[in-house]
């Protein structure tokens, strides 16, 4: 076995309108639900993965109170923040295990439904430049808006083929019990909803909601929990959109065609914030080809049935966008697809699957190879 | 002649979007024929939401610095004259110096004088000139004007701007200011009480003691000065809060209706005060041979009248196609509805 | 003193930025940034300043229309962006995120896409009813030409 680096446990909550929750309320929850299944171990770091905890929370030193409101009293901690690329701090967490901490806590936490839309939206923007785009209003949005229209534009589809893969994901995600969203939608649901920023509609964006999730690494391979990290890298492309040549491409994810080639992953969880990226991240990982990736939605691949499977969970559109913790629930739901959990066992057996987690539009890039191992 | 100083460029801002005195009465209840007949005003300017007195005054000032062709390097002051400052204390001028990348050691500030004050900072400009302490200045005028809804001033209170390049320069000057004249009184016909939203004026008592009687001294006195007759000037530009007012003046003065339609804008962008006369020069600007002889006369409520004598060289005819003219901008343009008016002038009550 | 949503020596910096749309320029290769850079990828830090307003020409490559617009833009929706080419007078072009202005709905976007555009100065948003009024440079579609 080359692997050093194991999960022991994973826990989710559901994405949604926590209201009565706070941060510490959802991050100590599924903190003590993982540790808990991992066989109450003693945790010798925590990893804490929040984009927003300041703006929602105002509140520095989060991981610390986290900490002690667990009564972890001295349980050392810290904070990953890599714009809204949760799993940064697994990366992180990764390393730590690597070094020899043998059981590291990664939880990530975000509380986005006690702001109204429009204090979200001053929230959200807060991933693009602070001077030289947020200043004038502009949102990530507004960043997918550009890319979906050239990329409309330069291969010829319509919006309805766009729309694809808010269709998929929703399919996908009416049978996960942990989706935020599990409303089958037609394309016509779709093509009526709102526009948010044209041609971007509603049901484009990933719905940004409370959640958290934790991931347990650990030096020892559980005996009924049998996934390995096999490979965890991070990929940035500090560029400005509007300096990049070509805004049909992810620059970072391309970089994970190396990953898909040498691992041979067949299950995929990647970051969808909005129906753009997910689509040209099919393109940058090569499991389409350049300007192809809604023409084989729309022919039935990347689901049940097909060789490769993406976002069986209904992604990041349906699990609702959790900022600094998106990245950990693609994570945990990748885990539980390669253990055959319902209804992911519809699927069959997998061995090897990809997480890719995005942080702003296309700035940078996690991705982690996971296996399960007999 | 005397070539102390004179304008070296012009540049003017007319908002996108205009309102018709038609729609306007018809909110109200007016007969739009009678509206029509008072004021001879068919459409008025509308600052968008984005836009207020310091976004016209750049834009204006930017295209004057463009066709007077001198290096903001060079630009040793900067005056705007305003009623309608977004700030109650916080100068645009500053805002114009870096806006245009002026040096540090600039001298700028506002003033106010009703729709007169930016005609008064182009006399203390000329004054700074002929003393050789600047060897280029910027003069702007620019107001989004109040007027309360459902009133008189709601049918023609507009907003533009206009700025003027001046400059000792002779090279540079296209338009010489032969001489000025000034009068004044404490007349109150058109006032606004610190903190209130809209001015009161006197209506009737606007006209003959206030704004004719000020303009006509002005005019008779600078003619009287130079020696001159309504038949050496080409064209004649009076203040404009409508359109009957400058017909009226010229009348009473012997100027010819063809020498001072040119110089009209109120009729289709309403009173722009302090940008409103000199709106009219820079239309005149834009169409004048060089060597024609031009009578300004300004007017500012409270009372005053500066009265300008203008003529043009030969360097006007180049300078004329360096920026867009008025009369494009006057005739690029949008009409809104009231509701939409009332939206960008942020009439509607709202929290934030 | 209320609290201030915008912070006075943050916008004073930035003020260069906001009216004058100044970007550097590598003075060993000439590449041009926007935002700017204190050190160029060719690993020089020989930079200078240059305002993209000296632009001759602006031309619309795409746009769109935000209608969810952060809280202190909501009495300004929608707001419009562009990505927006400025043509330098050395010939050398860069495209920049900016907002477009003078538009009442995103039907007159429609078909926009290459028209040449002007830069405008304006409003870009107001901090509260006491704070700071925010300037910058927006653009608009141009109509009338020289
Ligand atoms: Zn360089």
């Amino acid at each position: 076995m080359s692997q050093r680096v194991f999960v022991k446990a994973v826990a989710v909550k559901q994405a949604g309108r926590h209201y009565s929750k706070s941060a510490a309320d959802l991050a100590g929850e599924v903190l003590l639900e993982a540790a808990m299944k991992a066989g109450n171990v003693d945790l010798d770091y925590v990893v804490v993965s929040s984009t927003f905890v300041e703006l929602s929370e105002r509140q520095a030193a989060f991981c610390s109170y986290l900490c002690e409101y667990l009564s972890l009293e001295d349980v050392p901690c810290l904070r990953v923040e890599a714009g809204d690329a949760g799993l940064a701090a697994l990366g992180v967490a990764y390393r730590l295990v690597d070094a020899g901490f043998r059981n590291v806590a990664v939880v990530g936490v975000e509380k986005l439904a006690d702001f109204t839309t429009t204090m979200l939206n001053k929230v959200l923007s807060c991933l693009c430049n602070s001077t030289f785009e947020s200043y004038y209003g502009v949102v990530p949005t507004v960043q997918a808006a550009f890319m979906t229209r050239l990329y409309m534009e330069r291969f010829g589809y319509r919006y309805d083929d766009i729309a694809m893969w808010s269709v998929r994901m929703h399919e996908h995600a009416a049978e996960n019990p942990y989706a935020f969203m599990r409303r089958k939608l037609t394309l016509q649901d779709i093509l009526s909803s709102e526009v948010v920023a044209e041609p971007i509609r509603l049901f484009d964006v990933a719905p940004p909601a409370d959640g958290a999730a934790c991931v347990i690494l650990s030096r020892d391979p559980s005996p009924d929990f049998r996934i390995g990290v096999d490979h965890v890298s991070q990929v940035s492309h500090n560029v400005s959109l509007n300096l990049r040549d070509d805004l049909t491409r992810l620059y970072t994810v391309e970089k994970g065609r190396d990953l898909v080639e040498h691992y041979k992953p067949t299950l995929f969880e990647v970051s969808d914030k909005y129906s753009i990226l997910g689509i040209l991240t099919l393109e940058a990982l090569g499991l389409a080809p350049r300007g192809q990736a809604p023409k084989l939605l729309r022919d039935g691949c990347f689901t049940y049935g097909d060789k490769r499977c993406v976002n069986l969970s209904g992604g990041l559109k349906c699990l609702g966008y959790t900022g600094g913790a998106s990245g950990l629930y693609l994570f945990a739901m990748l885990v539980l697809e390669l253990l055959g959990e319902r209804p992911f066992d519809r699927a069959g057996a997998h061995d090897v699957g990809l997480v890719v987690d995005m942080g702003c539009v296309d700035r940078t890039a996690l991705m982690v190879v996971l296996r399960r191992f007999s | 002649m005397n070539m102390l100083a004179g304008i070296a460029g012009w540049g003017t801002y007319i908002p996108r979007f205009r309102i018709s005195t038609r729609e306007i009465a018809r909110v109200w209840g007016d007969d739009p024929l009678r509206i029509r007949d008072l004021y001879l005003i068919e459409e008025k300017s509308v600052e968008f939401y984005d836009e207020d007195a310091v976004t016209m005054a750049v834009n204006a000032a930017r295209t004057a610095l463009r066709r007077a062709e001198i290096d903001p390097e060079h630009i040793d002051a900067v005056f705007v004259g305003t009623e309608s400052k977004p700030y109650a204390v916080k100068p645009i001028a500053s805002i114009i110096t870096a806006a245009l990348g002026l040096r540090l050691d600039v001298q700028s500030f506002d003033a106010e004088f009703a729709c007169k004050a930016a005609s008064d900072l182009i006399i203390c400009m000329y004054g700074l000139l002929a003393a050789r302490r600047v060897r280029a200045g910027i003069v702007v005028g620019s107001d989004a004007s109040q007027g309360e809804p459902g009133e008189h001033l709601d049918y023609s209170a507009s907003a533009g701007a206009v700025a003027f390049v001046l400059s000792s320069d002779k090279d540079k000057i296209c338009a010489v200011i032969e001489d000025f004249y000034s009068c004044s009184s404490d007349t109150p016909d058109f006032w606004r009480r610190d903190g209130c939203p809209y001015p009161v004026h006197g209506e009737g008592f606007t006209g003959e003691p206030a704004y004719f009687r000020h303009i006509v001294e002005a005019a008779r006195g600078l003619m009287q000065k130079l020696g001159l007759k309504p038949q050496d000037f080409d064209y004649a530009v009076f203040h404009q809060p409508n359109t009957r007012f400058p017909l009226r003046v010229a009348s009473v003065l012997g100027f010819p209706v063809d020498k001072v339609r040119p110089g009209i804008v109120v009729n289709a962008v309403g009173n722009t005060y302090n940008a409103s006369a000199l709106l009219g020069l820079a239309k005149v600007l834009d169409v004048a041979k060089p060597g024609s002889r031009i009578l300004v006369v300004t007017y500012g409520s409270g009372a005053g009248s500066n009265a300008f004598s203008i003529v043009t060289t030969d360097n006007i005819t180049r300078k004329q196609s360096l920026a867009e003219s008025l009369e494009q901008q006057i005739n690029d343009k949008v009409l809104i509805d009231y509701s939409l008016y009332l939206r960008f002038r942020r009439l509607i009550r709202v929290l934030q | 003193m209320p609290e201030l949503g915008v912070l006075p020596p943050r916008y004073w910096r930035n003020v260069r930025y906001y009216y004058r749309l100044e970007g550097t320029r590598c003075k060993t290769c000439g590449r041009i940034y926007y935002p700017p850079r204190i050190r160029c990828v060719c690993g020089s830090s020989d930079m200078e300043n240059i305002s993209l307003l000296l632009s001759p020409k602006f031309v619309l490559e795409c746009h769109t229309t935000l209608h969810s617009v952060p809280v202190e833009f909501e009495k300004f929706k929608p707001l419009g962006f562009g990505l927006v080419r400025a043509y330098l007078p050395d010939g050398q072009s860069i495209r920049i995120i900016a907002p477009l202005t003078d538009f009442l709905s995103r039907d007159e976007y429609e078909d926009a896409s290459g028209r040449e555009l002007e830069p405008t100065f304006r409003v870009v948003m107001r901090d509260r009813t006491y704070g700071l009024v925010c300037y910058g440079t927006k653009f608009r579609i141009r109509h009338s030409r020289v």
